[in-house]
C-alpha cells in the first residue's frame, strides 16, 4: 500500500486546475467551460440502457393493449354485422310473400333444412394490397329457423364463433329473434 | 449520441405506426357507419314506396304521372313514396342517393367504397361474378339490394331486402 501525502495531492490538483482548457480556454474544471459541460450533460451506457429497456417494456405494453383493442372492436363490429343480417332475414321472413321466404316453417321442432351461411368478418389481405385487392374469409356465421311446436314461436337463429385471444378459447355465439306468427 | 436517436426514433416510429393504423381503423368503421344509414335510408324507401322501378341506365324525369316501366335489374333505384321521390344510383365506385321532396327541396349523399358484391346469398341463385347487378327485383317483387364496401381494413358486405308496401 502506498501513502500518498495529501499537501501534494492537493498541489497537483490545485496544478491540474490551473491548466487552461485546450477548447475554450478556461480552466479544465470551471463550470464555464464547454467541454465540461457538454462531458457531464451527454447520456451514459447505463441511462441509454435503461431507456431503451423503458421503451421496450413500454412497447410490449402498448401493442398488447392495442392488440386488445382491436379485438374488442373486431368483435363489437361483428355484433352489429350479427344484428344488421339477423334483422334483414328477419323482415324477408316475416314480410315477404311465402314463397320467397327465406325459410319454411313445418311442425317439427328441428331447425329447418340448408341454413344459410356467410363470412361475418373479411379482411384485407396483406400480400395483395397493392394489387386489385383480395380478401379472406373469416367468423362464418349460419342462419337457420328452429320450428317450435307452440304456434308464433318460431325463432331465427344465428350462430357464429368469435375467433380466440390470448387465454381466452373461441366461443360460440348465438343470436336470436322470435317471429311474429 | 446515437443511443439517444435510437430512443427517439423508435418512439416516434411507435407512436406514427399506431397512429396511422388507428386512422385507418376509425375510416373503417365510420365507412361502415355511413353504409349502414344507407342501407336503412334504402329499405325504408323501398317499404314505404306506392311506386318503385329499376333501371339500367338513367331515368328519364318524369312529372307527376307513373314511373316509367323498368328493368328486372340494374344500377338505377327510383322510389316513389308520399313523401317525395328517392333515386339510387349506382356509378362504378359510389352510390348516389338523392332525395326530392314534394316541395322541391333536393338532398343528395353519396357514399363512396362501394363496388359490386363479389358473391351472393344463397336464396338469390344467382353466381358470384362481378356483373352482380346492385339492385335486383324478384319475380314476386321483392326488391334486393345488394353491394361491398371497401374499406382500408376490409370488406363489408351488405344486403337489403325491402318489400314494398303493396306486398306486406
Amino acid at each position: 500500500m502506498t501513502w500518498i501525502c495529501q499537501t501534494r495531492i492537493n498541489r497537483r490538483s490545485r496544478h491540474r486546475r490551473a491548466l487552461p482548457c485546450r477548447g475554450c480556454g478556461t480552466s479544465r474544471f470551471d463550470r464555464n467551460c464547454r467541454r465540461f459541460r457538454r462531458l457531464r450533460s451527454a447520456f451514459s451506457l447505463v441511462e441509454v440502457l435503461v431507456s431503451l429497456f423503458i421503451l421496450t417494456l413500454s412497447a410490449v405494453g402498448i401493442t398488447a393493449a392495442w392488440r386488445l383493442a382491436d379485438y374488442q372492436e373486431l368483435l363489437t363490429r361483428v355484433d352489429r354485422r350479427a344484428e344488421r343480417i339477423l334483422r334483414e332475414y328477419y323482415e324477408l321472413q316475416t314480410f315477404a310473400p311465402a314463397d320467397s321466404r327465406p325459410f319454411t316453417a313445418n311442425a317439427s321442432p328441428s331447425p329447418s333444412a340448408s341454413p344459410i351461411t356467410g363470412y361475418l368478418y373479411r379482411p384485407r389481405l396483406i400480400t395483395s394490397q397493392g394489387s386489385s385487392g383480395q380478401f379472406g374469409n373469416l367468423i362464418p356465421f349460419s342462419i337457420s329457423m328452429t320450428n317450435a311446436t307452440a304456434p308464433g314461436t318460431n325463432q331465427l337463429v344465428l350462430t357464429y364463433t368469435i375467433p380466440s385471444y390470448g387465454t381466452q378459447a373461441s366461443r360460440q355465439v348465438t343470436k336470436t329473434v322470435v317471429l311474429n306468427p | 449520441m446515437f443511443g439517444v436517436f435510437l430512443v427517439v426514433s423508435a418512439a416516434t416510429g411507435f407512436l406514427l405506426t399506431a397512429m396511422q393504423r388507428q386512422v385507418a381503423v376509425l375510416q373503417a368503421t365510420a365507412l361502415e357507419a355511413q353504409h349502414e344509414a344507407l342501407a336503412e335510408i334504402m329499405n325504408d324507401s323501398i317499404k314505404s314506396a306506392v311506386d318503385f322501378q329499376i333501371y339500367q341506365d338513367a331515368p328519364t324525369s318524369s312529372t307527376n304521372g307513373p314511373l316509367a316501366p323498368g328493368n328486372s335489374f340494374g344500377d338505377w333505384l327510383v322510389c316513389v313514396s308520399q313523401s317525395g321521390t328517392a333515386v339510387f344510383h349506382f356509378d362504378g365506385a359510389q352510390i348516389v342517393y338523392q332525395q326530392t321532396a314534394n316541395g322541391g327541396t333536393v338532398q343528395k349523399r353519396v357514399f363512396s367504397g362501394v363496388s359490386r358484391a363479389s358473391s351472393t346469398p344463397a336464396q338469390s341463385g344467382n353466381s358470384g361474378s362481378n356483373t352482380v347487378p346492385i339492385f335486383e327485383v324478384s319475380n314476386l317483387g321483392i326488391v334486393q339490394a345488394q353491394w361491398d364496401v371497401n374499406t382500408t381494413v376490409d370488406q363489408v358486405p351488405f344486403n337489403v331486402f325491402g318489400v314494398p308496401l303493396q306486398m306486406q
